[in-house]
């Protein structure tokens, strides 16, 4: 039987020693890289903040701008949003649904009735919002009630999307 | 003598690892996410007329006043731009309509977000 010397078995030891060595390296220099190279996610921050900024410009005092209700508002300028990068950039999505809620029972989701709906941005958000993984797109709904001048009661949804990475250039 | 060696070598491997790991997670390509992002979100979230102070003395720190904070504001594309080194840029879009001016003093940056006119 074929016996290796002590000074021979622990060379083949050392090399495997250090084979190990080399392979928790790469392990580790691999986990590294991989997180330092990935995205923080601030999708989901950033449609916060879209949704906010759009409630806060078409309610003051809890009354809803007669201009949004009649169809007439210029909501992204009104809003201060660049309208190039939400409708151009293909990264975002605002959805402005207001239904009258006097004709509209929406406690029993009856949505049958029509609202007056706005959309910018990237409309297949609708649909990605939320998916699980990285690449789809993080939704924020807002909903509330507002009235109008003449005390009529509107119900306002809001939908914002973002799926903004950013990236080196 | 070859025991000493090979001591001498594990721990020479430790410490190499100990700094990669701490110079991966607190580098520059970290520092330029961080920065160009949550300005990015400050203008999104800042309404016109308000002037935001950020504490730039890590940046100064590191990479000293002489080649200027290292973040810039591209109006036209609507990006933040932060690159402290002049080698690789991270940009990162905001949305607002607003027209933002960025300023150093000192181991500040200064931020002032304004209607557009």
């Amino acid at each position: 039987m074929h016996k290796l010397s002590k000074k021979g078995g622990e060379k083949y030891l050392s090399i495997w020693w250090f084979f190990i060595l080399i392979l928790i390296a790469a392990s580790i220099v691999a986990g590294v890289a991989m997180n330092s190279v990935g995205e923080a996610n601030s999708k989901e921050i950033e449609s916060d903040i879209l949704a906010t900024r759009v409630v806060d410009c078409l309610v003051s005092q809890g009354m809803i701008k007669q201009s949004l209700v009649d169809g007439s508002m210029d909501i992204l300028n009104e809003c201060g949003l660049n309208k190039k990068i939400i409708d151009e950039t293909g990264k975002y999505y605002l959805r402005i649904e207001i239904f009258d809620s006097d004709k509209c029972d929406i406690n029993n989701k009856d949505f049958n009735c029509v609202g007056r709906l706005n959309e910018f941005g990237v409309h297949a958000f609708n649909v990605q919002c939320n998916q699980p993984g990285e690449n789809f797109p993080k939704c924020i709904e807002k909903k509330f009630y507002a009235l109008n001048s003449s005390n009529d009661r509107f119900l306002v949804k809001i939908m914002a999307g973002s799926n903004m990475l950013g990236g080196t250039i | 003598m070859e025991n000493l060696m090979f001591l001498i070598l594990n721990m020479l491997f430790c410490v190499i690892l100990f700094v990669f790991i701490v110079s991966s997670t607190s580098g520059e390509a970290v520092l330029r996410q961080k920065y160009a992002k949550e300005i990015a979100l400050m203008i999104d979230e800042a309404k016109p007329g308000t002037t935001i102070y950020i504490d730039a003395s890590e940046l100064i720190d590191r990479y000293g006043k002489e080649q200027g904070i290292g973040i810039k504001i591209d109006e036209d594309t609507r990006k933040v731009i932060a690159n402290f080194t002049g080698h690789r840029a991270y940009a990162f879009n905001y949305f607002t309509d607003a027209h933002v001016k960025l300023e150093q003093l000192q181991n500040r940056i200064i931020l002032t977000v304004e209607k557009n006119a």
